[in-house]
């Protein structure tokens, strides 16, 4: 196992190391100027001449490099020019509800392909499966933007259930912040009223993240199961008198999940780069919403730093998910030792 | 089955929960406005402030030593100096007394120095309003003098624009000239005082009790600026009632908000031509003045008016007939005339014709403009190949002559100096002068007005740069619309400000 991580340690800072490297330069290779636009028009030429040496973008590209590098072995992400912080400052301040979208989103994609292939798979070839295909189908075909304003039409404006957007209803005042994740921090303060208002935040944009994945997490799930049943350890456990349930959760499930797991660190992967709209339709305040906002001024700093997070959290649910083989399936196990 | 009722029992709590926590259109809190802004601000430091979202602070919770009346914006109000006079290059300001900052200062003569003082140093933002300043000095308590390179007769009303910051905060932090610091704190004497900024979400700000001015009846206590980038977002979010005004919601939609039962419209002149197509002189086939002259002539304004619905003009020439002083009433109304056109392009001599414009994305008039000029031009054989970039990419891309066009939205801060316009879109070396207009006797023009003390003279000469510019045929000023913003009803006192951006005057608004 200790082996197992080493090499997946290694692995991962190389990745890391490209990923920053390429992003460093594909950034630069856009022409634009950031500073002359952040200092604003009729913007003296020596005011300008300075934003751009406080920053380093006056230096040779390979100098701006080399510092950069330099800078990330200390946990240094640069500066943002747009916000005139530390981009580690910014990133602490935006993560948190990012993950805590995505974490959400993850578990519930996770709930509902599985709990919808069950269904599917209970009701194989009839009517239930149809709707269930259709559904899942449609969903994938609804450009994430879409779906969040279709939802937003329908459960904000026409119903008036959830919000609009945001972590938290805007005339409220959220708990004081400990971990960043709204719903672990209305839970250490006690109050589960703003649990439920934090909940309700996170419906719609964890939605529109979810259904766009469902239709390939739930065929997935439900080819696994029915090759399961297929096994003769199903027909052995029926002789033997197990109900459906017993056979569903004790011997069918379990082999099941792990042929999905690869796909599944993948369909994370959609998830992460779907955060950017999400969050910008949902007003959601996340590195999503931050990177879009870099974007669009050329701010270098974050968005170097944005893919290299994305990338290190795509590694790590990679690397749990991996891990969850050998737990989940004893032959792995065996071959790992 | 146990296990499909374990499963309920679990998920059930949790659904309660949620259901309990959704939020009601409306809470219950009247004297909190939800201002639903386009972006986050980069800083609300008055000496770097230059876009929408980074003035609603800066004019809300700072004051100007100068006002003026939206109606009539050469008439100017008494602000924190109450009286100002011109001698030459000397102006005298009388400053109000027993104004305080919002942390407890008192507001005197050394306030206004350090201001302006630092806003010069800094040379961003709205400093080029006052870039003529050579010096401010104390006169007394309350009294400044404020020395110009040359005698400016706009500065009093520029000055309308420069929110002044206290001299003891500014001495407090004289690293960087305190920009960090700055970036994200405030202390004013305006009528609303910084709370809190929760990046990525929101600003509070909070009713001054102790302001100098006055307030209507049933004002707002507590103000949540809140960052809404997405435009559907904002105008589902006002039409829902989770915002009470927002600001940059798509024309169609603003205009279908505000005819719906609880909804009124406002509608008024705000900044100026918008959009105008920029013509590059320096790169061909644009270079050729003919060629322009074509572009210019083939244009469909027509289409441009039925975009806007009507409530829109096409401009003659940079400045609004709305801004006092300018010559636009004076100037031959620019038409679309096919015929002139192709004679235009034959003189020209450019054959098969192909040219790029540069289009900043994610601005709908924009792209419209360009998709009006793409199909004009080709009724005359031209091609016209658009690219939708990021607004700074499109900005490089013609300045650095990569491009032939390049379409922006037209701004000036002042409410009566366009000279600070025409030097920053048409002189050599303005930030915006993306047609590369190189015109010496131009700059020279442009540079003398703001000294002529005689307005029937300036006039003239306005009119002198407007003719030049448009002689120039370096630019299409496409559509100059009125600007409309959708306000509920239960909001009074909302008014558009024509020398800003889509603007809110928290000290105006009031509850209904």
């Amino acid at each position: 196992m200790l082996g197992l991580l080493a090499r997946r340690g290694a692995w991962s800072l190389l990745i890391l190391f490209v990923v920053a490297t390429l992003t460093f330069f594909l950034s630069r290779v856009v022409p634009a100027d950031p500073a002359a636009f952040l200092a604003g028009q009729n913007a003296s030429p020596e005011a300008v001449a300075r934003i751009r040496a406080e920053y380093g973008l006056d230096r040779p590209l390979l100098s701006q490099y080399v510092a950069y590098m330099g800078g990330l072995l200390h946990g240094d992400f640069g500066r943002s020019i747009r916000t005139n912080r530390p981009v580690a400052e910014d990133l602490r301040a935006f993560l948190p509800a990012t993950l805590e979208l995505l974490i959400f989103s993850f578990v519930l994609y996770l709930l509902a392909s599985w709990f919808l292939a069950i269904l599917a798979v209970r009701w194989r070839g009839g009517w239930v499966d149809g709707a269930i295909r259709v559904f899942t189908m449609l969903g994938s075909g609804i450009p994430v933007f879409w779906l969040g304003m279709a939802l937003q039409f329908v459960f904000f404006y026409r119903l008036g259930w959830l919000p609009i957007g945001g972590r938290f209803p805007i005339r409220a005042i959220p708990p004081p912040p400990v971990t960043g994740f709204l719903l672990i921090d209305t839970l250490l303060a006690g109050n589960l009223h703003a649990f439920g208002q934090a909940l309700a935040a996170l419906l719609l944009p964890a939605a529109a993240i979810v259904i766009n994945l469902l239709a390939v997490g739930t065929r997935m799930s439900r080819a696994a199961l029915i090759t399961e049943y297929a096994r003769p350890y199903v027909r052995t456990a029926r002789g033997k008198g197990a109900g459906p349930g017993r056979i569903l959760y004790r011997h069918v499930l379990r082999n099941a999940i792990a042929p999905v797991l690869a796909a599944t660190s993948i369909q994370f992967g959609y998830m992460i780069s779907w955060v950017i709209l999400v969050e910008v339709i949902f007003d959601w305040p996340g590195i999503g919403l931050y990177a879009y906002q870099s974007f669009e001024v050329f701010d270098y700093a974050p968005v170097v730093a944005l893919a290299i997070v994305s990338t290190l959290v795509f590694l790590v649910i990679s690397l749990g998910l991996d891990l969850l083989y050998p737990w989940l399936d004893p032959r792995m196990r065996e071959a790992t030792s | 089955m146990n296990r499909y009722r374990w499963c309920i029992v679990a998920l059930g709590p949790l659904i309660g929960l949620a259901a309990s926590g959704a939020t009601p259109l409306r809470a219950a809190e009247p004297s909190t406005l939800v201002w639903a802004e386009a972006a986050e601000p980069a800083t609300i430091d008055p000496a770097k402030v230059n876009v929408n979202q980074e003035l609603t602070v800066a004019r809300n919770v700072y004051d100007h030593l100068t006002n003026f009346e939206l109606e009539h914006p050469d008439h100017l109000l008494p602000a924190l100096a109450l009286t100002w006079k011109r001698d030459g290059t000397d102006w005298t300001f009388t400053l109000r007394h027993g104004v305080t900052f919002q942390h407890g200062q008192p507001f005197t003569a050394a306030d206004v120095k350090a201001t302006i003082d630092r806003d010069l140093a800094i040379g961003q933002g709205q400093s080029y309003l006052v870039s003529d300043i050579k010096q401010v000095t104390v006169v007394d308590p309350y009294t400044v003098r404020i020395t110009t390179q040359q005698p400016d007769v706009y500065l009093a009303a520029n000055l309308s624009r420069i929110e002044i910051m206290s001299a003891a905060d500014i001495a407090a932090h004289p690293k960087d000239h305190g920009e960090a610091y700055f970036t994200d704190h405030a202390n004013g004497t305006g009528p609303y005082s910084f709370v809190s900024w929760t990046r990525g979400e929101q600003i509070i700000l909070q009713r001054n009790t102790h302001w100098w001015g006055h307030f209507p009846d049933k004002p707002f206590d507590r103000v949540i600026d809140r960052f809404v980038t997405d435009a559907a977002t904002r105008a589902r979010g006002l039409e829902g009632g989770a915002y009470d005004l927002a600001n940059f919601v798509p024309r169609d939609e603003a205009l279908r908000i505000g005819h719906l039962p609880g909804f009124h419209l406002v509608e008024g002149n705000n900044l100026w031509a918008w959009p105008a197509i920029y013509l590059n002189n320096t790169l061909a086939p644009t270079s050729n003045i003919d060629f322009r002259d074509a572009l210019v002539k083939v244009f469909d304004y027509d289409a441009m008016t039925q975009y806007y619905q009507g409530s829109s003009v096409t401009p003659r020439g940079p400045i609004p007939d709305w801004v006092p002083g300018s010559p636009e009433k004076d100037l031959a109304p620019i038409k679309q005339d096919i015929a002139a056109a192709k004679a235009a392009l034959d003189k020209s001599g450019v054959k098969n014709p192909v040219m790029t414009c540069s289009v900043p994305s994610g601005f709908a008039e924009f792209a419209f403009a360009g998709t009006v000029l793409q199909a004009s031009a080709a009724q005359i054989g031209i091609t016209v190949k658009i690219e939708q970039l990021p607004f700074v990419q499109a900005i490089d891309a013609i300045k650095s002559n990569h491009s032939n066009c390049f379409i922006l939205g037209n701004a000036n801060l002042s409410p009566v100096d366009a000279t600070k316009f025409l030097a920053a879109h048409y002189t050599t070396g303005g930030y915006y002068n993306t047609a590369h207009y190189d015109n010496p006797a131009f700059d020279k023009l442009v540079a003398q007005i703001s000294s002529v003390t005689d307005p029937q003279q300036r006039y003239d000469m306005l009119k002198r740069a407007s003719q030049m510019i448009i002689a120039s045929h370096s630019i299409i000023w496409a559509a100059r619309p009125k600007t409309d913003v959708p306000v509920p009803n239960h909001i009074g006192g909302y008014r558009i400000d024509p020398a800003e951006y889509i603007n809110v005057r928290l000290w105006e608004l009031y509850q209904k």
